[in-house]
């Protein structure tokens, strides 16, 4: 069953629509998977509200299966390994001069703090993700702030992997062996 | 594509400046050889790996790079002991407050240099997984707000764990003049530190491994820009 609403790629697709438009451009699109696959959907719902809060774990798994099982491609051992690594890096191994700078109680309160940002701005574009069912940076942000504002953010995208890159060349120079 | 290109000799460049100090003497110092390298590691490891499409296949090097973190999180924990012990005795001047352990200090990170703006920059920067975040919950099974909001959790714990312990440890083993990297503090021991320079390599692969993550993201929105398509296919 297709768990995900496909939605029209197109970039301008979306461009300066109001609320009421999106709503009814994501209603017609369960209208249309419902009608296709209608037999499977209990009435009144989306066909991604019945994905929710079923089968999210398999309660015959053991917990060592759990925890040291093979992980398999879109598990959530796999997505949090991806998410870490994005984190982990040199920026991490610099907060030790950042402590000497702040001292280190200071520098405990800004990881907590920092954290809860972090996790407050992830939660809001999981919410959304969810809500609309588009899994795509670009194409949320067209939908919601308009066309203009998405290749702003591609743009900004394209000037930070760059930044990403030139940093990378930076710290591969200064740590000697 | 040119971005990729870029990406990935950025990628292969700082592999080739590491290798030419760790073994400049060497038939590894020899310019055919470096060259060599260079393109082996872009050709056989690092295109590939941000060829893939689906970012769900990059678990297991996502897995090698927490591993080597783990390494050098042991490593800092084992040396601590050893590294507190020389600030006590050799650093340590009970009359100069210069070389003072800063334990809980305001008035240092709001001074005229803005230092906890500074650091809580810094720990931003480090904590940022929002680009690469939308391919995962894609590729994550079933991507409902429950399952999303459990690799969100979790991931910022384990960042949080991670980031504590090599803060605290960090900082407590080279309080004064702490290097901007803690990989680069001085030696203590006397001749080579190998398990350090072993540290040091696999920042490498740490960062190896988030080359293809973070490429997967630009590519998407890269091909979402100039194609208007985001969709990763090989028939483009």
């Amino acid at each position: 069953m297709n768990s995900k609403i496909e939605v029209n790629t197109n970039a301008l697709m979306f461009s300066f629509k109001t609320d009421e438009e999106v709503e009814q451009f994501f209603e017609d699109e369960d209208l249309n998977i419902k009608q296709n696959e209608g037999e499977n959907l209990e009435p009144g719902n989306r066909l991604i509200d019945n994905l929710r809060d079923k089968d999210f774990m398999n309660p015959e798994k053991s917990l060592s299966m759990r925890l040291f099982g093979k992980i398999e491609a879109g598990s959530l051992r796999g997505s949090i390994f991806n998410m870490v690594i994005l984190s982990l890096g040199s920026g991490c191994l610099s907060l030790p001069k950042s402590m000497s700078e702040m001292s280190l109680g200071m520098g405990i309160i800004s990881i907590i703090l920092t954290a809860s940002v972090t996790y407050w701005t992830l939660y809001i574009l999981g919410r959304t993700c969810d809500k609309y069912r588009v899994f795509n940076y670009s194409k949320l942000t067209r939908l919601l702030l308009g066309n203009g504002f998405g290749v702003a953010l591609d743009i900004i995208i394209f000037i930070y992997i760059y930044g990403i890159i030139v940093m990378y060349q930076v710290v591969g120079k200064n740590v000697k062996f | 594509m040119l971005g990729e290109a870029i990406y990935n000799m950025g990628g292969f460049y700082y592999e080739y400046n590491t290798i030419k100090l760790f073994l400049a003497k060497s038939i590894w110092g020899q310019t055919w050889f470096k060259f060599a390298l260079r393109s082996g590691i872009a050709t056989f490891i690092i295109i590939p790996l941000c060829l893939i499409k689906d970012i769900s296949s990059l678990r297991v090097v996502s897995l090698l790079g927490v591993f080597t973190m783990f390494y050098i999180i042991i490593l800092i924990i084992i040396q601590s002991p050893f590294y507190i012990n020389y600030y006590w005795e050799n650093v340590y001047v009970n009359d100069d407050p210069n070389t003072h352990l800063k334990l809980f200090d305001f008035s240092s990170s709001f001074d005229k240099n803005l230092f906890f703006f500074q650091g809580t920059a810094t720990l931003f920067y480090s904590f940022t997984c929002h680009l690469g975040a939308f391919p995962i919950f894609n590729s994550l099974k079933q991507n409902v707000m429950k399952r999303i909001q459990k690799v969100i959790v979790r991931t910022l714990f384990f960042d949080c764990f991670i980031f504590l312990i090599i803060s605290v440890f960090g900082y407590l083993t080279w309080p004064i003049k702490t290097p901007s990297l803690i990989l680069e503090r001085d030696n203590i021991f006397g001749g080579a530190d190998i398990y350090m320079s072993i540290g040091r390599l696999t920042l490498m692969i740490i960062i190896l491994a988030k080359l293809p993550n973070n490429y997967n993201s630009f590519r998407i929105s890269i091909l979402e820009l100039i194609c208007g398509d985001s969709k990763l296919t090989n028939k483009r």
